[in-house]
């Protein structure tokens, strides 16, 4: 019997036709989708995609240096990153990021920074911050514990230390506690940070046993000083209270020893910086994403905060800003390391503020400031 | 040819008064075409500049802030805070206080310098004083604040000159203070009350002078009946703007003051920091109605005494 082949089967050619063409398929559907991968967003930054970023950064006192290092020279690196320097403080800065956020939470006014650990708070509870991605930022495993927070909104790359400023002309014997601030010794030479409750308030209700819970006593002691015409005055920038006890017209004020050490060494100001008997105030600082930034804006944010917190960046940003740094092998300059702020005693015995007592309290505090101290000075 | 022959028949009326209204009411299109055409970009700007954010402002005042972030329901609680608050009463008296002082400076100073200026013929010696005069407005208002500060501080050029002088032995307080602000804001406004009021006396007729002399009036009397009545316009103008201007400086009470002189725009800038921003829009609502009504009484004011001789010479 013969076998006729059926009308539906295909020749050996044609079959091997059929195959090299489905092969050919596969292959070019392979290589699309590799690509599409490599043009995806959070890819390492190999997208060809551009992306503009806003990068908050500090005003004054040497703080703008490392940034218009760092930012530039990413940016030759990546040429679709651009990156805005948004210069200011965290005072005024922060209620327009709320503003911005209000009007629009996908346009975040800036998309990464430098926040204090008050801005910080507050950002935390105004659900502001990104979690940040350990993975994308490797240097945040050199930090100290410390400066972590919760969920990793954030990370500390150093600190502040707030102690006494005088100045060196009209004092001649520093002053010795944060208490010196209500002495009559110096009445109508304070002069202090306007709403800037941890720099009176805090370390004065600190320094009589309270806490930021704990501050009836404080209060009461500042009513009474300004009733009794002890400040100055209460100013609403860094050059309100540094012109004042640069010209000598104020004598002594609660501020930053990395602040006075810049106007001191890099200006010739005669202002000194004493470290109270209670102790300095620790007064952490943070570098943020701000919600609302796209992944591909996230990414590269993170890259940036990486470089920041390699070692010798922090170090030469702490040296040119005199902060003391949040990481154990960071080299800081002969001069700073002889810092009395910046011994590892002082740093230890610093006064930790309780600071998400005091974002909760700050509009009880704003009311009783303008009624109780600044109406009647 | 009887009267009626001259009167035009209805129907000639009808067809002249047609025509007529036909044509005018093309003028008519025609003008308020033109005029629209005109205000069209003024009054977009208005609503988008102006009455736009009004809006906001209002809507704004009728939300509730919690202590921590605003709930956007409809309530007056900040309208409530603001006025069962004898706090922010003191503040809006202090606003006003310093700026009627600042205001009555201003034109006491302002007044002589523009009829001086008016009076001088050399042209560049006229030039020269508009120049000082006016040089204040060619820097930024915080520049001149900060310039202040060093003028008036503890060391600054008035102590030196005071204490040299012997007039005191201590330096004066004269910055962070209102005594300080109320100077630097005198400064900063006093264009504003001598260009209107140069502007009036420029435009008197100087033959009205000339008949007052004629008729043996002496100086002062030619002043006080001729010179200075109507000059109360420009009087008028020059205070409006400068109080205008007083009533809402943020930048020299916020340097000069020391964080005492307690003015309505600081607390509403205090208001947007803190993020109580109902409590805010309703110090902002009270401002603009507060400037308005100032507006409006000294309008009225200036009715009676300037109409009041008129009429009883009539």
């Amino acid at each position: 019997m013969t076998v006729e082949p059926s009308s539906q089967a295909i020749s050996r050619r044609e079959l091997l036709a059929r195959a090299g063409a489905l092969g050919l398929l596969a292959a070019g559907a392979g290589t699309l989708s590799a690509l599409s991968s490599a043009c995806a967003p959070g890819f390492g930054g190999s997208t060809s995609e551009e992306v503009n970023l806003t990068h908050f950064i500090w005003v004054g006192g040497g703080q703008g240096v490392v940034p218009r290092e760092v930012v530039p020279a990413y940016e030759q690196a990546h040429p679709k990153v651009k990156v805005e320097l948004y210069e200011g403080t965290n005072a005024v800065t922060y209620p327009k990021m709320v503003a911005a956020k209000e009007a629009d939470p996908n346009k975040p006014l800036i998309n990464f920074g430098f926040y204090n650990v008050d801005a910080t708070v507050k950002g935390t509870k105004d659900d502001m911050w990104v979690s940040l991605d350990e993975s994308k930022i490797p240097n945040m495993k050199g930090i100290f514990p410390g400066f972590k927070r919760p969920e990793n909104k954030g990370i500390g790359w150093g600190m502040s230390a707030i102690g006494l400023i005088y100045n060196k002309n009209m004092v001649k014997q520093p002053p010795t506690s944060w208490l010196d601030l209500l002495d009559p010794t110096y009445k109508g030479r304070v002069v202090a940070f306007d709403y800037g409750f941890n720099l009176l308030l805090l370390p004065i209700a600190y320094a009589m046993g309270g806490s930021a819970k704990v501050d009836e006593e404080a209060w009461k002691a500042i009513t009474k000083a300004a009733q009794d015409k002890q400040f100055l005055a209460f100013g609403g920038s860094n050059e309100d209270v540094k012109n004042p006890i640069v010209r000598g017209d104020a004598w002594i004020a609660p501020w930053f020893s990395s602040q006075q050490r810049v106007w001191e060494k890099e200006e010739g100001a005669p202002v000194g910086y004493t470290i109270p008997k209670e102790g300095q105030e620790a007064f952490p600082l943070y570098f943020q994403i701000v919600k609302g930034s796209t992944q591909r804006q996230i990414d590269v944010a993170s890259d940036i905060i990486n470089q920041y917190l390699d070692a010798t960046t922090l170090g030469r940003y702490c040296d040119l800003t005199k902060s003391i740094p949040a990481r154990g092998d960071v080299k800081l300059s002969a001069d700073l390391q002889a810092d009395p702020a910046f011994e590892p005693k002082a740093i230890e015995n610093a006064i930790q503020v309780d600071w998400d007592t005091a974002a909760d309290r700050d509009a009880e505090w704003r009311r009783r400031w303008d009624r109780d101290v600044k109406a009647v000075m | 040819m009887a009267r009626n022959d001259l009167m035009p028949s209805s129907t000639t009326t009808y067809f002249v008064r047609s025509r007529t209204d036909a044509s005018g009411r093309r003028r008519r299109q025609r003008r308020l075409a033109t005029l629209a055409a005109l205000l069209t970009p003024t009054v977009l700007l208005l609503l988008l500049a102006f009455v736009l954010p009004i809006v906001f402002l209002f809507s704004f005042s009728a939300f509730f802030f919690d202590g921590a972030r605003i709930i956007y329901n409809l309530t007056f609680d900040a309208y409530g805070r603001f006025f069962s608050d004898p706090f922010y009463w003191d503040v809006v008296g202090r606003s006003l206080q310093l700026a009627t002082v600042v205001t009555l400076l201003a034109v006491v100073i302002g007044y002589p310098t523009a009829y001086g200026i008016t009076r001088i013929k050399q042209p560049g010696i006229t030039v020269l004083l508009y120049i000082l005069i006016f040089s204040p407005l060619l820097t930024s208002v915080v520049i001149r604040a900060f310039g202040w500060v060093v003028l008036l501080g503890d060391s600054g050029f008035a102590n030196y000159v005071l204490m040299g002088l012997h007039i005191v032995e201590q330096p004066v307080r004269l910055i962070y203070n209102v005594e300080g602000v109320t100077i630097a804001l005198v400064h900063v406004l006093l264009p504003f009350a001598v260009f209107p009021m140069i502007s009036v006396l420029n435009q008197m007729d100087p033959t009205l002078k000339e008949a007052a002399n004629d008729l043996g009036a002496s100086r002062w009397q030619t002043f006080r009946r001729v010179t200075w009545p109507l000059s109360l316009p420009g009087v008028l103008a020059g205070g409006q703007t400068t109080f205008v201007l007083a009533v809402s400086a943020f930048a020299t009470p916020a340097i000069l003051g020391g964080g005492r002189v307690l003015v309505l725009p600081r607390a509403i800038y205090e208001g947007i920091v803190s993020r109580d921003w109902p409590l805010a829009a309703v110090m902002g609502i009270v401002l603009l109605a507060m400037t308005l009504l100032m507006i409006f009484l000294s309008n009225q004011l200036f009715r009676l005494v300037y109409r009041a001789p008129q009429e009883q010479e009539s």
